[in-house]
């Protein structure tokens, strides 16, 4: 039987996996909850934010202007990438050609800028460290990624519930005629939340570096996650993606603890158990909320 | 029916022209290679086919009088593919050598295909020991060591002769390579008088190695072995310093894991780590120096275990090719040539038993020195056969 400080590691790892996991899911849940649109380069975005994120902490020698680098350049893209483009696509299968496009074109681009050695970006000096939980260690910065992920969680809901401009996107995600029909810009929303979206991906690329390293497999599995994620959440709910993570987190550290063989089984044989039950996912529900 | 009776007749002077062409008096040598070059191995890769362009240029593309072409073949890392590329290599362009993949499963895939078409083909890594046991041909002849039972039966030497240390945490990547070097460390560890006490596996897709590491009992064993390399070990070290393993327990590698580019990227997690290698950068001698400095200066490659490797393999290619004074279609005499060769590689001296080669192994740790991380030589171990065993050791 293990410790009691062993099990609290092993939920802690599960918590700060999920909470990495989170910051990817939410912005594919404003994508999809809110504008309807299937990004399958989020993946994309958190990897080339980890790179991005690298290159300039390495250079400046700061950590915190890495990761602003890592997620304005991926707001940038995204604003681009929306603006631009998916604006003009209607239909998922249009959407998602062009966004596997591009899945394409940041695997290429990130191995000519980098080469397909894996980076690695050691985190802040503050961070850095562990503290002790029983007789065991637990590392600070993950900590520190459970304490931001709450915040920007909590962030998140304050700013879709309690703000007008939060209202208009939840309206517009209910009735997109209805709103531009009260005299509201609906394309620059969505536009401004594509970017948030993609904002976000990037910050949790360039946070999950000192846990993850930075290579180009990662596109496709973080991003097979994040679906899982949102899948059993409930595909357009925030707090749906939260409870996702948290439990995709917390069943994959589980399961490799206690039965290594089925970790990979154990997570996809609980997804496939919420679905048989909940087909809308645990928080399911049409709009956003 | 025009067009058709035009595009046959096109067709048909094609035909005739490749085979025209490939009747001519004076036929060069042909060499193909098998190569990753795009893919996840892309960087790797290219210098592997650097490596082999370098061994060819020494030599100015002729050896015994007959003029060499190189042909390269991309498998992008898909078993088929190599395949379909194998077939294209023998049947269109009917090389005489077949070089590469690294890879065992791709080897394994184009085995049948080899043993059937009767080329020499020298794999540059395919390390698995099946290669020399269910699965062998009497054409392969690797570049290599044998999984299992060469780096691993001196590591495992290495840990308890050298280190002292009796009990081990085993971690290793969960494909069949990883279960190799991890069963076939157990076995001589354990035959010596050591005692394995924890197994993990990681999956190759495990993206956090936070609940791996965690498992791991620092309490109970006194070093913890691993079988991971490059972005692999990356995570891993990544995970052990983050919870503070490193502090606690001696980390030894069994693999060809560091080079420098990968130690400009782990930094300090890397730092104190030991390992076991039959190729590292650093090894201070003339062959190799030469090999780590023409390679960088001429085709800006990084001499890593792949380029070496490939490298030795082309070297392997023209030795063999010496042997029958440029007779290709001897394929037998290629094969006694190697089986009795004897050559100086930038890793030190190779000769062959069962087709696989017998070599140094070199242990080593990580150390700053001058600022930079390199591999610090500790111990080399010389005349390592495939099936090398710590003396006084016997397996059933």
């Amino acid at each position: 039987m293990p410790q009691a400080d062993q099990l609290a590691l092993v939920f802690l790892n599960g918590i700060s996996f999920g909470m990495l996991l989170f910051l990817l899911a939410a912005g594919l849940v404003l994508m999809l909850g809110i504008m309807n649109i299937v990004n399958l380069a989020h993946g994309s975005f958190y990897m080339l934010a980890g790179f991005i994120g690298i290159a300039v902490a390495i250079k400046t020698g700061n950590f915190l202007l890495g990761a602003v680098a890592g997620m304005f350049a991926i707001g940038f893209i995204g604003l681009v990438m929306e603006r631009f483009f998916l604006r003009r696509l209607p239909g998922h299968i249009e959407q998602m050609l062009f966004t596997l496009g591009c899945v394409y074109i940041i695997y290429d681009l990130s191995r000519v800028a980098w080469g397909s050695n894996p980076q690695y970006l050691p985190p802040p000096e503050v961070l850095t460290g562990s503290v002790p939980i029983g007789d065991l260690q637990y590392p600070i910065y993950r900590l520190a990624i459970i304490g931001f992920g709450a915040i920007i969680a909590f962030g998140l809901w304050l700013f879709l519930e309690k703000t007008r401009f939060g209202a208009i996107i939840r309206a517009g995600a209910d009735d997109k005629e209805m709103v531009e029909g009260i005299g509201i810009d609906i394309k620059l929303v969505f536009t401004m939340v594509f970017t948030l979206a993609a904002l976000l991906a990037g910050l949790s690329g360039v946070l999950a570096t000192p846990v993850l390293t930075a290579n180009l497999t990662l596109d496709w599995q973080v991003l097979t996650l994040a679906f899982v994620v949102i899948v059993v959440g409930g595909l357009r709910t925030l707090k749906g993606a939260l409870i996702g993570s948290l439990l995709i987190g917390i069943v994959d550290s589980v399961g490799i603890f206690f039965f290594p063989e089925l970790a990979m089984f154990l997570m996809f044989g609980v997804t496939a158990l919420i679905l048989a039950f909940r087909p809308k996912g645990l928080i399911g529900y049409g709009g956003l909320r | 029916m025009k067009t058709k009776l035009l595009f046959t007749l096109v067709m048909v002077a094609l035909l005739g022209s490749l085979v025209s062409s490939g009747c001519s008096t004076e036929a060069p040598i042909k060499i193909g290679a098998l190569l990753a070059i795009t893919g996840p191995m892309a960087t790797d890769e290219s210098a592997s086919r650097d490596a082999i362009k370098m061994a060819l240029d020494e030599v100015d593309y002729e050896v015994a009088g007959y003029e060499i072409q190189l042909i390269v073949e991309d498998w992008a890392m898909d078993p088929a593919v190599c395949l379909s590329k194998t077939k294209k290599l023998i049947e269109m362009d009917d090389v005489d050598i077949v070089i590469g993949p690294f890879s065992s499963s791709a080897g394994l895939a184009i085995r049948d295909y080899i043993d059937e078409n009767e080329r020499l083909w020298i794999p540059y890594l395919c390390t698995s020991s099946s290669f020399i046991e269910d699965s062998y041909t009497r054409y392969f002849f690797r570049a290599s060591y044998n999984s299992g039972r060469q780096l691993t039966s001196v590591g495992a030497y290495i840990a308890y002769e050298t280190k002292g240390w009796r009990k081990a945490a085993c971690i290793a990547l969960d494909y069949q390579p990883g279960h190799d070097e991890l069963e076939g460390f157990k076995e001589v560890f354990e035959a010596m008088g050591g005692e394995v006490v924890q197994e993990i596996y990681t999956p190759m897709d495990a993206l956090d190695y936070g609940p791996y590491v965690t498992q791991i009992d620092v309490d109970d064993v006194d070093f913890l072995w691993s079988f991971h390399y490059s972005g692999y070990a990356l995570s891993l070290f990544t995970a052990l310093e983050e919870y503070g393993i490193k502090d606690q327990l001696p980390v030894f590698v069994s693999c060809n894991t560091f080079y420098p580019s990968l130690l400009a990227q782990t930094g300090d997690t890397a730092l104190g780590i030991e390992s076991v290698s039959n190729y590292i950068t650093y090894l201070d001698t003339a062959e190799n120096n030469r090999f780590v400095q023409e390679l960088e200066d001429n085709y800006q490659a990084e001499a890593t275990d792949f380029s070496e490797h490939a490298y030795v393999a082309a070297k392997m290619a023209i030795l063999a090719i010496e042997g029958v004074d440029g007779d290709v279609d001897d394929v037998d005499g290629m094969i006694e040539a190697l089986e009795q060769s004897e050559f100086e590689a930038p890793r030190g001296p190779i000769k062959f038993e069962v087709h696989s080669p017998v070599q140094n192994m070199y242990h080593t740790v990580v150390e700053r020195v001058e600022g930079e991380l390199q591999t610090t030589l500790i111990g080399t171990y010389t005349d390592i056969g495939p099936y090398w065993l710590p003396p006084g050791i016997e397996l059933d």
